[in-house]
C-alpha cells in the first residue's frame, strides 16, 4: 500500500517547520560567527576575524585541551569497559551469572536515568568529602560513568543478534509460511503466538536511540 | 572478570556518591560552610515548606514550592510544545521511503550533538533586545518596541523544548515505524479513513513511544539548568539552578542534597512506572 | 472471451509494473459471477495477490479497470470500497479484544450500537468463535486468530470477500478443516469469494471456477473439472495435479507418434509439434497396450501405486493404479511391459 494512502495532510509541513526550527538557530550562529563587527546580531561583513581570535586565546586553547582529553579518556575507558561489561552479559557468560546478570545490567544502565543535576552534584560531595582534588580527573571520571551505559547498549544489542537462541526457549511460529516446508518451526494453530515479526531491531541504528546525555531505560524493547 | 571495571566505576562514582549526597542530605547546615559531621537533622527535607519565623514557630514558605511548582509547570509546557511538534513530524517520517527515513533520522540526531550550551545561546541572540527576531520584526514593521520574551519563563519554555524535542520524537518515530503496516492496511479495509486509522489504531498502538516521549521530556526538564538559567535570567529559578545554588553561593548543602535526591526518587519511580507498564505488553 | 455485461466483478485489461521491470500484471481480464467461490491459483510471483490487492485498492493498476456490479471501483481508497479482505498474516488489531476487532467495521459505519453487538454475536456463532469476544488476539491460537479476521471481514457484509492465502500458516488438519468451514461459509453467506492459493489441491477441492495464473497472466479459467481434464498449457497441465507430459509428432489427423516411435490415437488434433498431457491414472498396464516400456520403478503410496515406465526414446511414463483390492503387483521391476490410454483421455497441447 503506497504513497497516498500513507500520506496525512499536514504533516509534511510540520515536518519542514521542525527540522527548520531544529537547525535554524545552530546556523543563525554559525553564520554570525563569520561577523566582523562586535556587535553579534549586527551584521558589519564577512571575516574570520574572531576565529582567530579564539583559537589564539589562551583560555580557549586550554579549555579545548582539556574537553579533548577528557573526551578521548573517558571514550576509551568508558567503552572498554563497557564491552568487557556486554561481553560478560552476554551468551553463556550472562546465564552462568544468573540473577547477577540483571542487577549488574541494572546499574550499568542507571546513569541514563539519574539526572545530571543531582548525580553532579553527588559527585562534588562525594570528592569534597573524600578529599579528593576537583579538576580534570574528576571530570573524566565522571563522564566515563555516562559513556558506560551508552557504549553497553548498542554493543549488548549487537551481541544478542549474533547469539544463537537458547534451546529452552520454544522457537516462534511462523505466521506466514511462503514455503510449504514445515521444517523451519511450528505452525501457528496449536500455538498462541501473534503473527507479527519479532521484535528485534534490523535497523542500523541499535534499538537504545536516542543516545546522548538523558534517562533512557535499559531495555531494548520499547514498543 | 570482566564485569569488573564496569560496575566498580559505575560503583565508586555514581552510587557511592549518590548514597553520600542521602547522607549529607540528612545532616545539619554548618552556617559557616560545608556541613556538621556527626549530626542528623531533617531540616533540610522540611526547609522545603517551611522555615523559622523570628519567633522560631514554623511558618510556610511558599518560595521553593513556588520555584518546583514553576519547574512542573514549564517542563510540562515543554512536554506539551514538543508532542505538539514532534507528532506530525513522526508521522510524517515514518512513512517516508526506507532510504529517506535512515537520512532524516540522521538530521533529527545532529543537533543532538552540538553542544546544549551552544544551542541555547543562539537562543539568546535570536530572542534578545535587538537580537534577530527583534530585528526582523522591526524591518517588516510588525513590532515597535521590545518583544520582551527574554528573561522570561517563555524563553525557558522556548530553551527547553527546543532542548527536549529530539527526545519526544525519536520514541514516536521509532514506534510509528515499526508499526505493522498491515494492520493499517486492515483499518482502511474494513472502511476507516485515514484520520480514523490514526484515531484509532496508529495512535493506540504507538502508546508506548508517546509515553516514552512524554517522560524523556518531562523528567530531564524538571531538573534542567541550562535553559532556565540562560534564557530565563535570575527571575525564572528551576530546580535544577535551585540545587546547582544551594552548592554555589546557597552553601546550603543538606538542602541542596535533599532536592536533588527527591528528584532523583521521582525519576526513578517514573521510570520504573514506565518499565512495568510496558514490559508485559510487548 | 466474450465480457459479459452482467458479470459481478469484472476485470478489464488490467497492467501494473512495479519499478522499471516487474509486470506484476499484464493484461489481465476476468469476470466473476455473483456468489462464486473463484480462486487464483499461481506460483508466487505470478500476480494473483497483486490482482486481489488492485481489487482491495491497496495497488492502484497503471491501466485498465474494475467494475463491480457494474460501478468503476478505480480511484477509490480502500475504505470506500465494498470490498473486504482476510489477510495471509490476519492483521487482527493487538490492541483490541475479539469483538471489538469484529466490531470495527461496523462502528466505521456509525451503526447503532445495539445492532453493532447484535452482528458481533451473531458473527462469532458463525464462525464458531462464540463466547470468546472479549479475549485479545495474542490469547488465542493461530487458527483462532485466523477465524477472528474472518468474522471481522464478513461482518460488514461486503459484496465481495477476498482471501489471500488464508490457510498456508495452518498445519494440515486444521488446514482441510478451514477449507470445509470456508467453503460452509461462503455457501451460507451467499457472499462472492475470491481466493488467492499456490496450492492446488485447495483449488480444487474449493472453487467453482479456478484461474490459473503466470507471469501476470491468466493461462486459463474454468471449473476445477475442466481445468484439470482439458489444460489448456502445458504450464496448467503440470501445475495442476500430475501429468505425464510426452513430444510427439503428428503423423496423421488424431494421430501422434512419441519420440520412441509408439503411436496413439487421440480424440483431438492437433499441431505438427505438439505435446502430449496425460494424467496417470488415466494409463493401464496392459498386455495389448499400445504403448511398450519397461519398469523403472514403482512407489506404494497406500491408495495407489504408481509404475514409472521408461519408454524407449528416453521418456518416462507414470502410470497410476488404485490400490482397490489392497496391494496388488501389476508388474515387476525391470519388466517389460505395454500401456493403454483412452484417446479421450489424451490432450493434445500446441507447445
Amino acid at each position: 500500500m503506497k504513497g497516498d494512502l500513507l500520506r496525512f495532510p499536514g504533516t509534511g509541513a510540520a515536518a519542514l517547520a521542525a527540522l527548520l526550527y531544529l537547525y535554524l538557530p545552530i546556523l543563525i550562529v554559525v553564520a554570525l560567527s563569520f561577523n566582523t563587527g562586535p556587535m553579534i546580531t549586527i551584521w558589519t561583513g564577512f571575516s574570520l576575524h574572531w576565529y582567530g581570535e579564539a583559537l589564539s586565546s589562551e583560555p580557549v586553547q586550554r579549555a579545548l585541551t582539556n574537553s579533548i582529553v577528557i573526551a578521548f579518556a573517558a571514550m576509551i575507558a568508558g567503552t572498554l569497559a563497557a564491552t568487557m561489561a556486554a561481553l560478560a552479559l552476554s551468551g553463556t557468560s550472562r546465564t552462568s551469572l544468573g540473577r547477577l546478570a540483571g542487577a549488574a545490567e541494572l546499574l550499568i544502565g542507571l546513569p541514563l536515568v539519574v539526572p545530571e543535576i543531582a548525580a553532579a552534584v553527588a559527585l562534588l560531595m562525594g570528592f569534597v568529602l573524600v578529599g579528593l582534588p576537583l579538576g580534570v580527573l574528576g571530570i573524566m571520571a565522571a563522564h566515563t560513568v555516562v559513556v558506560i551505559p551508552f557504549a553497553y547498549l548498542p554493543i549488548r544489542a549487537r551481541l544478542h543478534d549474533m547469539d544463537p537462541p537458547p534451546t529452552s526457549t520454544p522457537r516462534p511460529c511462523r505466521p506466514s509460511a511462503a514455503s510449504p516446508c514445515p521444517s523451519s518451526g511450528p505452525a501457528c494453530s496449536a500455538v498462541p503466538c501473534s503473527p507479527s515479526s519479532s521484535p528485534s531491531a534490523t535497523s542500523p541504528f541499535p534499538s537504545s536511540f536516542p543516545p546522548p546525555a538523558r534517562p533512557r531505560c535499559p531495555s531494548t524493547s520499547s514498543a | 572478570m570482566l564485569l569488573a571495571p564496569s560496575t566498580v566505576i559505575v560503583g565508586a562514582v555514581l552510587i557511592a556518591p549518590l548514597g553520600m549526597l542521602l547522607a549529607i542530605s540528612l545532616l545539619q547546615r554548618n552556617p559557616n560552610g560545608g556541613v556538621i559531621w556527626g549530626s542528623f537533622s531533617l531540616d533540610a527535607y522540611t526547609g522545603f515548606l517551611f522555615e523559622r519565623g523570628f519567633s522560631g514557630e514554623r511558618e510556610l514558605n511558599w518560595d521553593y514550592v513556588s520555584i518546583f511548582a514553576r519547574s512542573v509547570g514549564l517542563a510540562g509546557i515543554a512536554t506539551i510544545t514538543s508532542f505538539v511538534i514532534a507528532l506530525p513530524t513522526a508521522l510524517w517520517m515514518a512513512f517516508q521511503p526506507p532510504q529517506r527515513r535512515l537520512l532524516l533520522v540522521f538530521l533529527v540526531t545532529l543537533p543532538f550533538w552540538t553542544n546544549l550550551l551552544v544551542r541555547n545561546y543562539a537562543w539568546i541572540l535570536l530572542l534578545r533586545a535587538d537580537g534577530l527576531i527583534e530585528q526582523l520584526l522591526h524591518a517588516l514593521g510588525l513590532l515597535d518596541g521590545r518583544m520582551g520574551i527574554i528573561y522570561t519563563p517563555t524563553a525557558t519554555a522556548i530553551g527547553l523544548t527546543y532542548s527536549f524535542l529530539p527526545f519526544m520524537l525519536l520514541p514516536i518515530y521509532l514506534s510509528l515505524e515499526k508499526l505493522d503496516r498491515r494492520l493499517i492496511e486492515a483499518a482502511f479495509d474494513l472502511g476507516a479513513s485515514r484520520w480514523r486509522t490514526l484515531a484509532r489504531i496508529i495512535l493506540p498502538l504507538c502508546m508506548p513511544g508517546i509515553l516514552g516521549g512524554v517522560i524523556l521530556v518531562f523528567i530531564p526538564g524538571l531538573g534542567a539548568f541550562i535553559s532556565p538559567e540562560l534564557l530565563g535570567g535570575g527571575k525564572t529559578m528551576m530546580v535544577g539552578n535551585l540545587i546547582q545554588a544551594q552548592f554555589g553561593y546557597g552553601r546550603n548543602w543538606p538542602f541542596g542534597a535533599a532536592l536533588a535526591f527527591v528528584l532523583l526518587v521521582l525519576v526513578l519511580a517514573a521510570t520504573y512506572l514506565h518499565r512495568i507498564r510496558f514490559r508485559p505488553a510487548s | 472471451m466474450a465480457l459479459s455485461e452482467t458479470a459481478f466483478l469484472s476485470c478489464r485489461d488490467l497492467r501494473k509494473t512495479f519499478g522499471a521491470t516487474v509486470r506484476a500484471l499484464d493484461g489481465v481480464s476476468v469476470d466473476i459471477a455473483p456468489g462464486e467461490f473463484f480462486t487464483l491459483l499461481g506460483p508466487s510471483g505470478c500476480g494473483k495477490t497483486t490482482l486481489l490487492r488492485t481489487i482491495a485498492g491497496f495497488e492502484r493498476q497503471d491501466s485498465g479497470t474494475i467494475l463491480l456490479g457494474g460501478q468503476p471501483l478505480d480511484g477509490l481508497p480502500p475504505y470506500r470500497r465494498p470490498v473486504n479482505t482476510v489477510f495471509q498474516s490476519y492483521a487482527v488489531f493487538p490492541h483490541m479484544t475479539v469483538a471489538q476487532n469484529v466490531a470495527f467495521g461496523l462502528e466505521m459505519q456509525r451503526l447503532p450500537r445495539p445492532e453493532i453487538h447484535a452482528r458481533v454475536e451473531a458473527m462469532l456463532a458463525l464462525v464458531r468463535l462464540a463466547g470468546l469476544g472479549a479475549r485479545k488476539p495474542n490469547q488465542l491460537s493461530g487458527g483462532q486468530q485466523q477465524r477472528v479476521a474472518l468474522a471481522r471481514a464478513l461482518a460488514n457484509t461486503p459484496k465481495v470477500l477476498l482471501l489471500d492465502e488464508p490457510l498456508s500458516a495452518l498445519d494440515l488438519k486444521l488446514r482441510n478443516e478451514m477449507r470445509l468451514e470456508l467453503k460452509r461459509l461462503q455457501a451460507e453467506t451467499g457472499i462472492t469469494f475470491i481466493f488467492v492459493t499456490h496450492d492446488q489441491h485447495e483449488a480444487l477441492t474449493m472453487s467453482d471456477r479456478v484461474a490459473v495464473m503466470r507471469d501476470g497472466r491468466i493461462l486459463q479459467i474454468g471449473t476445477p473439472a475442466e481445468i484439470y481434464e482439458r489444460p489448456a498449457f502445458r504450464f496448467v497441465a503440470d501445475f495442476i495435479g500430475e501429468a505425464n507430459l510426452l513430444d510427439a509428432t503428428r503423423i496423421a489427423p488424431n494421430r501422434f507418434r512419441l519420440a520412441g516411435g509408439a503411436e496413439l490415437d487421440t480424440a483431438e488434433d492437433g499441431p505438427e509439434t505438439a505435446t502430449l498431457a496425460i494424467r496417470p491414472e488415466r494409463a493401464t498396464i496392459s498386455p495389448d497396450g499400445t504403448i511398450p516400456g519397461t519398469v523403472e520403478q514403482i512407489v506404494y503410496d497406500g491408495a495407489d501405486t504408481t509404475y514409472h515406465v521408461a519408454l524407449a526414446g528416453g521418456a518416462t511414463l507414470r502410470v497410476r493404479e488404485t490400490n482397490r483390492a489392497g496391494l496388488a503387483i501389476r508388474a515387476q521391476l525391470g519388466a517389460a511391459i505395454r500401456v493403454t490410454i483412452d484417446p479421450a483421455a489424451i490432450r493434445v497441447l500446441a507447445e
